[in-house]
């Protein structure tokens, strides 16, 4: 009898274990398959990656291309680091820009030509460094502004604050005559705060449309260089809007609770939005839509919905922004960019 | 000896749950933590460089994108 009693402890023992593992495996199915109303159309292709980059600092974003080279902007507001567009070479400018304290955050770098602009929000202005002449031209603002994408040579679309009601409104400027400013007609006076309606502002070169993509809610919009509004699009999920709870802390607003998202990261190239989901389709997989980002392609012209597909992780890991560069999709993923083809939509 | 022996096995197969049991609430657990998120309740992942507006200051009429402020 003595004998059996190790037997029926390691017995009770490994079978509680499967009872602990099938209970946790049950709950977790229950909190993550949650049905959200709608399908998407996957793409059968896998993206595989072609070439991959380790930069000496983490990547922000990528700031543009030119003369088949990708430009990147690290962690450090003065450099800048160029590589080819198969990603098989590594170089490091260093702009010859005086210090400033407030370049250190909240700075974003556009190229455009041999212009690269260095937005910084908390200047607020835009610092104009030509590449080939390594010259500067600095460009302040009267007011601060929390989005920016650069249209043309010295002309940006900001997301500001309308003067009187302080509502969040997209304005068209040109550095050169900072103080005039272009204000749309679509934007709503709701007299709530920036944070419902916060987002990502983009330029798509081929249509020459800006689109702004939420984060919070449903949908999307696009409009022309002077502000008119194209195309208000919906993305393929069901939820209308989140509701945001504002608190105030001093004399600073902000979330009341970590806000639930909608959509996340976005490109637009090619007149077409890729957007990242944050919202499982009925017909995905959980552990699919868990472990690879999930991208949704709509036309920035018409608004209709194309197709979806996979970002795969990198070494476990979600990228950090991705953009599209002609038939190439580079995502970031901390120091490392890895390139991907494009599937075909 | 045989007292030993049973203690032995038994926390060789305790430690065999533990570790299976952990493995998987962590496994369970990783797909939920993978939104970004700031608010007054979060305001340490308030971080710099990311899109989403974090804090407003009203005085300034300027998002603060390095950390919510907490005085």
């Amino acid at each position: 009898m003595q004998n059996k009693r190790p037997v029926i402890i390691l017995t009770t023992l490994f079978l509680s274990s499967f009872a602990i593992i099938g209970l946790l495996a049950f709950l977790s199915r229950n909190i993550i398959d949650k049905k959200n109303g709608f399908t998407r159309r996957l793409l059968p292709a896998i993206l595989q990656p072609r070439n991959r980059q380790t930069f000496p600092s983490t990547i922000y974003r990528i700031s543009g291309s030119r003369a088949g080279k990708v430009y990147l902007q690290g962690n450090n507001p003065y450099t800048v680091y160029t590589t080819t567009l198969s990603l098989d070479s590594l170089t490091s400018i260093s702009l010859d820009i005086p210090p400033e304290k407030r370049l250190n955050s909240g700075t974003r770098h556009f190229l455009y030509g041999r212009h690269l602009y260095i937005s910084c929000r908390s200047l607020p202005g835009i610092i104009d460094y030509d590449l080939d002449a390594q010259k500067t031209s600095n460009h302040i603002l009267p007011y601060y502004y929390t989005k920016e994408a650069c249209i043309s040579n010295d002309q940006f679309i900001l997301r500001a604050n309308d003067r009187k009601t302080k509502d969040p409104l997209f304005v068209r400027i040109n550095l050169n005559t900072p103080t005039a400013r272009q204000e749309d007609h679509f934007s709503e006076k709701t007299g709530t705060s920036i944070f419902p309606t916060d987002g990502i502002l983009y330029f798509d070169t081929t249509t020459h449309l800006a689109c702004y993509t939420y984060f919070y809610q449903n949908g999307f919009i696009c409009m022309d260089s002077n502000l008119n509004l194209i195309v208000k699009g919906k993305t393929i999920d069901t939820i209308t809007k989140r509701e945001i709870k504002i608190a105030r802390v001093g004399s600073s607003l902000t979330m009341k609770q970590p806000p639930q998202f909608v959509n996340d990261l976005g490109t637009v190239a090619n007149g077409k939005l890729f957007l990242q989901s944050m919202l499982k389709a009925d017909n995905e997989l959980p552990l699919d839509f868990a472990e690879n980002t999930v991208i949704d392609a709509y036309s920035v012209t018409n608004g209709n919905y194309i197709a979806s597909f996979y970002i795969p992780p990198y070494k476990g890991n979600k990228p950090y922004q991705f953009h599209i560069i002609g038939k190439m999709l580079y995502a970031i993923y901390g120091k490392t960019v890895v390139e991907y083809n494009l599937p075909a939509i | 000896m045989l007292f030993m022996k049973k203690i032995k096995l038994s926390l060789a197969a305790l430690t065999l749950v533990l570790a299976i049991a952990g493995t998987t609430t962590v496994n369970a657990t990783k797909v939920q933590t993978d939104i970004p998120s700031c608010s007054e309740l979060d305001p340490g992942t308030c971080l710099d460089q990311t899109e989403p507006a974090c804090c407003w200051d009203e005085g300034l009429g300027r998002a603060i994108n390095d950390r919510a402020k907490t005085h």
